[in-house]
């Protein structure tokens, strides 16, 4: 069974607009893939339709050879989660009592648990009992990023996780990326930091208007990095 | 950043094992100086059936907030499910049994069904709508005891309950219902606070916060929405059953939109969320009720203004006001405390 996320010839509707087109991709498990683009050309649909939050799709959604379908619920239970761009913890609750809510055991001895997590991100060991609505930014970011995987999904889509963040909490969720890798779960990366993309993506898919009109591994990006960053800018 | 990881625990912030059993002491003689009422009141009996009244009141209060405060939903017609557990426990005793674990058992699990299908339905809507539905839905069951007055009898409700009993010995004296209350009141608080620490309160507490962000993170919303629904209304039941059976009667009024009103007074006073405060609240308000309405015929100005003041001044209630105290006691940051 082939152990990847896969859309094929997908189409997204919100009403009578179709926001992306036969959109094809394949995220192995364990590997990191960048969606990049300019804003507006459909990489954040791409993540909510994966998660069945537009109106309509057309084609086929695959989670590791089954169908990927039901209530955004049923997806997460399936094994794919969403860190969306607006943080949004629980904020009357504790940064404990966030990652309790999150944490669900499969109960093989590489789950990712609450002390992983504090392990990863020792900024919310310091923070344990305090309210998730009065800490910073950067520490929300992590938080929601700890939520994700806490729920222990074979697949974490994460958009734009560092906007806005000071390079200390970019490099936090960078580690947290690489981590996720690790542990063999498979990373959807929409991110506009060309820089984190590379540090991090074994594969990049270059979006507009809805299509993927690039796609293309590491190393053939590595290999003309300037071709590939214009690719990302406006003619 | 790098800091090793101390102790995986958010109540050790300054909360010493002297600190917690002192706690522990002291709500044990709360719990004591509660259980030992009825010896102080033996002079005053009305003092202990008041006191009764103000834990059943109590027991519907914790009942709303297992919802409101857990989840969210906001309930305006909980006295519907109050009223239809009077109604259930009266009926039932007066052609079934008058085995007091027979009855409650019978109520909740009607009740849960009942909750179950009505609820089914009424979980699916968000804010306003579902607070408006909870309201038009108990005035339904208001409607019911009317058109069913054959049974219910109407208007003068159901009078002339028979005398329930354990194990075939009746219990008619009031201090012994006050104890059996008082127990069940002390049994229900301590469920309520367990659930709220379980994995299953904390995931309520997360569809409470964001019912968006939990379904990202495989939350079921809408069973987690509709098993808090469940289990209050079966909680609102079970105090309206144990009311019918102190008082021996019950009436349409248990079921009217003002009782609901009462109720989420109780808990608005207390404060949501917090279980044990709305709890306070109630045995607050069914005094003050009693007090204030014996001087004054206008006691429901009097009770309207201090709804008001609670949500502006003190919006986390009784026990908002408490809560440095009893963060102080527990050990717990307050900045922690959810």
């Amino acid at each position: 069974m082939s152990r990847a996320l896969q859309l094929d010839n997908v189409s997204a509707f919100y009403g009578s607009s179709q926001i992306l087109h036969s959109l094809t991709l394949t995220v192995e498990q364990g590997t990191v893939a960048c969606l990049l683009g300019l804003n507006g050309m459909g990489k954040t649909t791409t993540l909510r339709t994966v998660m069945g939050l537009v109106d309509r799709i057309e084609g086929r959604l695959l989670l590791n050879g089954r169908e990927l379908e039901g209530t955004t619920c049923q997806r997460a239970r399936m094994g794919v989660t969403l860190v969306p761009e607006d943080r949004k913890v629980f904020a009357n609750l504790t940064v404990q009592e966030n990652m309790e809510v999150a944490e669900r055991r499969s109960g093989k001895s590489t789950d990712f648990t609450v002390q992983d997590a504090t392990r990863l991100f020792p900024r919310l060991q310091e923070r344990l009992g305090q309210k998730a609505g009065t800490l910073s930014g950067g520490e929300q970011q992590m938080l929601v990023v700890a939520r994700a995987m806490l729920a222990n999904p074979d697949y974490m889509l994460l958009d734009e996780p560092t906007e806005g963040l000071a390079p200390n909490y970019v490099e936090a969720i960078k580690e947290s990326i690489v981590a996720a890798r690790e542990r063999n779960i498979g990373v959807v990366l929409v991110e506009q930091s060309l820089p984190l993309a590379l540090a991090v993506g074994d594969t990049f898919h270059v979006m507009e208007n809805g299509h993927i009109v690039y796609s293309g591994s590491r190393d053939e990006v590595l290999a003309d990095t300037v071709a590939f960053e214009k690719k990302l800018t406006v003619e | 950043m790098k800091a090793e990881p101390a102790t995986l625990n958010a109540h050790n912030i300054g909360a010493p094992a002297t600190r917690r059993s002192s706690f522990l002491t002291a709500a044990a003689l709360v719990v004591l100086i509660g259980a030992a009422t009825p010896l102080w009141t033996q002079d005053m009996p009305f003092v202990l059936i008041l006191a009764s009244h103000a834990i059943i009141a109590a027991l519907v209060a914790v009942s709303l907030d297992m919802l409101t405060g857990n989840t969210g939903l906001l309930s305006f017609g909980h006295a519907g499910w109050y009223g239809f557990g009077s109604y259930v426990a009266g009926l039932s005793a007066q052609l079934l049994t008058t085995e007091i674990l027979a009855l409650v058992l019978l109520t909740v699990l009607a009740t849960a069904l009942l909750a179950l299908a009505v609820g089914s339905i009424l979980v699916r809507q968000l804010g306003k709508a579902f607070a408006i539905l909870t309201l038009a839905f108990s005035q339904v069951l208001y409607a019911m005891v009317f058109i069913a007055s054959g049974v219910t009898g109407g208007e003068d409700g159901l009078q002339g309950i028979p005398v329930a009993t354990v194990l075939g010995l009746q219990i008619a004296r009031p201090e012994v219902w006050y104890w059996v209350l008082y127990g069940t009141l002390v049994a229900v608080l301590c469920l309520a606070l367990w659930l709220r620490r379980s994995p299953l309160g904390k995931a309520w507490l997360g569809i409470r916060e964001n019912a968006e962000r939990a379904q990202f993170i495989g939350l079921d919303v809408f069973r987690l929405k509709l098993l808090a629904y469940v289990i209050s209304a079966s909680l609102a039941a079970f105090a309206g059953a144990l009311f019918v059976l102190v008082n021996g009667a019950t009436t349409p009024e248990t079921l009217h939109w003002f009782e609901s009103g009462k109720i989420l007074m109780y808990v608005v006073l207390g404060g949501v969320g917090t279980i044990v405060g709305p709890a306070i609240g109630a045995a607050v308000f069914t005094f003050a009720e009693h007090y204030v309405s014996s001087f004054t015929d206008a006691w429901l100005i009097y009770f309207g203004a201090l709804f008001v003041v609670t949500v502006i001044v003190a919006p986390g209630g009784i026990f908002g006001l408490l809560r440095p105290v009893w963060a102080r006691c527990t050990g717990r940051s307050e900045r922690g405390a959810a």
